[in-house]
């Protein structure tokens, strides 16, 4: 679903991401975890074909980013951590523009509209305006609109910062529904429980360099996430 | 407090001239000295604009004819007979006096008069550059919350933000004054006495249009509160902003008409209905008490303007707006193409931001109203080509068409803060499976849609009211479009390359970013090239007007289309930003 292979960022002299390899199958959730700073945002937007890389190469679905980012994008949605939205657009019409972008259907739209407000209790404030949103609304609505065209692979930055936990716990079914269909989830979290629970594979980043990665139990042996976490400062 | 509030407002001004916004780090200091030229250069030729427009309203009076200083019919009292240079040159030192104007020594009066033009070019910039970033800068800034949550206080922070907007008038009126001053020395001789006094002046007159803009910003953030949001806003910015320009045409009208005929009654008329102005001038050249009044006008306008809105600052800025519940009611979904979801994003972005709205597009709405303007003044401009053509040939003024449509066009900057407006929300349209050429396409049909149409009515009605030739008029049409489609695609290339998103409140987007700067340049300068050259070769050389025409048809139509395919080209370059 995913390859990254050797990808290298730099900011100026600063290597950001360097050398980094992954790959994440159909059906899994990958979990990306480090420092602030280690790499993981920057990581996240090179593989949405928001930032541009110096080198390696990285294909969503067979497709490379840099030679098709369109058809890259199509298979892919991008939550970033703060989620800014258009605040000049209601719920329901950011939505629409979304799945116009995305060239949904006015009947898919429509149920996996219901479906997903609903699911996160968004329905009731979905003729309001993006600004009277509070932080938690936003990022639900950008969950919503990152769903409503069933993405193959769906990239995370720190999904659960601002949601409640009932809403937590939906996103986190919502996550594994999608790999049950042969979906794939990257995302970045500096919550090991979570991490812990929900993820398939899980890796490691320090100073822009993997030190880590592989399924759960590989990568934490006997003892738990934290503490592997903890090792590494 | 106050000083470290002052230091990030100045730091927020400072950030787009000394980071390179692409890396995010510190320009080297020649490519910074290289930036501060260009700006340099950007400014001084507006200077040398207005200080042209300055020097054909002196002219006017230096044409030495005695009706126009005593006025038509009026009887001349001694010493109106002299020229304005003569009148200024013969009271240096102000101790030789040639006369009187009713009550006023002659020196007092005539310079008085040029201070009243200065001080309406200065009130018209003041008011244009403020108005509409006040209220963002003020009530709309990110760092509300953040900086309430620190041990400031809130009269501090509206105090520094104040502030912040003065330095920009400043920057604003600084245009007129420079050359204000420099025109009036030509003509008058160097006075340091006048120097300081004038310069006391535009501090104070600045500081006057601050009152205004800040009571304005206050009002509109009082209504935005209790109507609810931003729309509300932008119809009542729309109001006040036509009124403005009404009242400024009714005062430079009355200007004309009291430079062209009784200008002794035009100070008292000045007197009564513009007190501030009047005093602002007398007190320019050689009034004490009007010099003192004027500053304590000034000062007590302020300070009354900083105890309104400190009162009801926290008030404000941490109510929320009284926005009216919407119950949502699942309609059937309407599917539109990229192409269509995109424009209306970005003409529903562009129509609910009074502060991008009001900045970029009044001069639309002023254009189209020109326009019109022109067909109904059909006889008289008809009989001026007639006229003018007998003298200087039939390409006059269809030479002329071209130029002045697109300097007109080149002040309509909408595409060049296209891309910064969308500030921290540009990782939705980068995420987004579109290519460049969609997002860049549906920003330049946005600026042609508010520019190209006014552009291409004002060339049409401008070729109809002159009796232009069916040929001719296409041709000024056509090309007056593509003139709007050269600046609209500077301004996306600039934009594109290095666009101002990480602002803290819209007008540093929009008012305070280059790129807005940068393609007004672009355009007027090809305007005031194509205008220029053809007149010389026209006038001088007489190059036959038909190839003239084809000249500015073929230069304007090569630099859209090359323009055009470089503008469509830059999206990706948006990713190298850090």
């Amino acid at each position: 679903m995913l390859k990254i292979e050797k990808l290298t960022k730099m900011y100026g002299d600063k290597a950001a991401v360097k050398d980094l390899d992954l790959h994440i199958a159909p059906g899994e959730i990958y979990g990306f975890i480090g420092h602030n700073g280690a790499g993981k945002t920057t990581t996240l937007k090179s593989v949405a074909g928001i930032l541009k890389f110096d080198s390696g190469t990285i294909t969503v679905c067979g497709k490379s980013i840099v030679d098709d980012p369109v058809e890259c994008k199509r298979h892919m949605a991008y939550i970033p951590d703060n989620p800014d939205l258009y605040e000049f657009m209601t719920g329901i019409k950011y939505l629409n523009f979304v799945a116009d972008v995305y060239g949904v259907s006015a009947a898919d739209r429509q149920e996996r509209i219901r479906k997903y407000s609903e699911a996160l209790e968004l329905t009731g404030s979905l003729a309001q305006g993006v600004s009277e949103y509070s932080h938690g609304m936003k990022q639900k609505l950008a969950v919503i609109g990152a769903l409503i065209h069933e993405p193959d692979l769906i990239l995370l930055d720190e999904p659960f910062v601002g949601l409640d936990p009932l809403a937590s716990h939906t996103l986190k079914q919502i996550m594994r529904d999608i790999c049950d269909r042969g979906g794939a989830i990257f995302f970045s979290t500096h919550v090991l429980e979570v991490a812990e629970k929900l993820c398939d594979k899980v890796a490691i980043i320090k100073n822009g360099q993997l030190v880590r990665s592989g399924t759960m139990d590989e990568v934490r042996g006997d003892t738990s996430l934290e503490e592997v976490f903890l090792e590494l400062k | 407090m106050l000083k470290i509030l002052l230091k990030k407002q100045l730091a927020g001004l400072m950030a787009g001239i000394v980071t390179n916004r692409r890396t995010g780090k510190r320009r080297s200091k020649g490519a910074l000295i290289g930036y501060l030229v260009l700006l340099l250069f950007c400014g001084l030729m507006t200077m040398v604009s207005i200080a042209a427009m300055l020097y054909l309203f002196a002219q006017m009076l230096l044409q030495g004819d005695p009706q126009i200083l005593t006025g038509s019919g009026q009887s001349g009292e001694e010493g109106t007979i002299l020229t304005f240079s003569q009148i200024l040159k013969n009271a240096e030192g102000y101790s030789i006096l040639t006369g009187n104007i009713g009550k006023y020594p002659l020196i007092d009066w005539a310079g008085g008069i040029y201070f009243i033009i200065v001080g309406v070019f200065t009130a018209a910039i003041g008011l244009i550059g403020g108005m509409f970033s006040t209220y963002s800068i003020l009530y709309c800034a990110k760092d509300n919350e953040t900086l309430l949550a620190m041990p400031f206080k809130p009269s501090d922070i509206l105090l520094s933000r104040m502030l912040s907007v003065y330095l920009l008038l400043l920057m604003y009126t600084l245009i007129v004054f420079i050359p204000g001053i420099v025109i009036f020395f030509i003509f008058v001789g160097f006075s340091i006495l006048v120097l300081l006094k004038a310069l006391a002046m535009y501090l104070m007159f600045t500081l006057l249009m601050l009152a205004i803009s800040c009571l304005l910003g206050w009002l509109l953030e009082i209504v935005a509160a209790k109507l609810g949001g931003k729309k509300a806003v932008t119809v009542i910015s729309i109001i006040v902003a036509m009124g403005v320009y009404l009242l400024f045409n009714l005062g430079r009208m009355k200007l004309m008409e009291a430079l062209t005929g009784d200008l002794f009654g035009f100070d008292e008329k000045v007197k009564t209905f513009g007190y501030p102005l009047y005093a602002y001038a007398r007190g320019s050249v050689n009034d004490t008490v009007s010099f003192l009044l004027f500053c304590v006008i000034a000062l007590a306008c302020a300070a009354l303007t900083c105890f309104l809105l400190s009162r009801s600052f926290i008030s404000l800025i941490t109510s929320k707006k009284s926005f009216k519940k919407k119950v949502y009611v699942e309609k059937a979904a309407r599917t539109r193409s990229v192409f269509t979801a995109l424009f209306r994003r970005d003409l529903r972005l562009y129509l609910t931001n009074p502060m991008y709205l009001m900045n970029t597009a009044l001069l639309s709405l002023l254009l189209a109203v020109a326009a019109v303007v022109l067909l109904f003044n059909y006889n008289q401009l008809h009989y001026f080509n007639a006229w003018a053509s007998e003298s200087s040939g039939e390409y006059l003024f269809p030479l002329l068409a071209l130029p002045l449509v697109g300097l007109s066009a080149s002040m309509i900057t909408i595409s060049s803060a296209s891309i910064s407006i969308e500030g921290k929300t540009l990782w939705l349209l980068q995420s987004f499976p579109v290519a460049g050429n969609q997002v860049l396409g549906s920003k330049m049909l946005l600026h042609m849609l508010f520019a190209g149409i006014p552009s291409l009515m004002m060339a049409v009605c401008m070729s109809i009211a002159f009796g232009f030739s069916v040929v001719v008029s296409i041709v000024i049409s056509v090309s007056a479009v593509l003139f709007n489609l050269f600046v609209c695609c500077v301004g996306l290339t600039l934009e594109a390359r290095n666009p101002k998103l990480d602002w803290v409140d819209e007008s540093m987007a929009v008012k305070q970013n280059t790129n807005t700067l940068f393609s007004f340049f672009a355009g007027g300068g090809l305007a005031l090239a194509m205008g220029g050259i053809s007149m010389v070769l026209y006038l001088k050389f007489h190059v036959p007007g038909p190839a003239l025409l084809a000249f500015q048809a073929v230069v304007t139509a090569g630099l859209a289309f090359w323009f055009t395919r470089v503008a469509l080209r830059q999206w990706p370059r948006l990713t190298e930003i850090k």
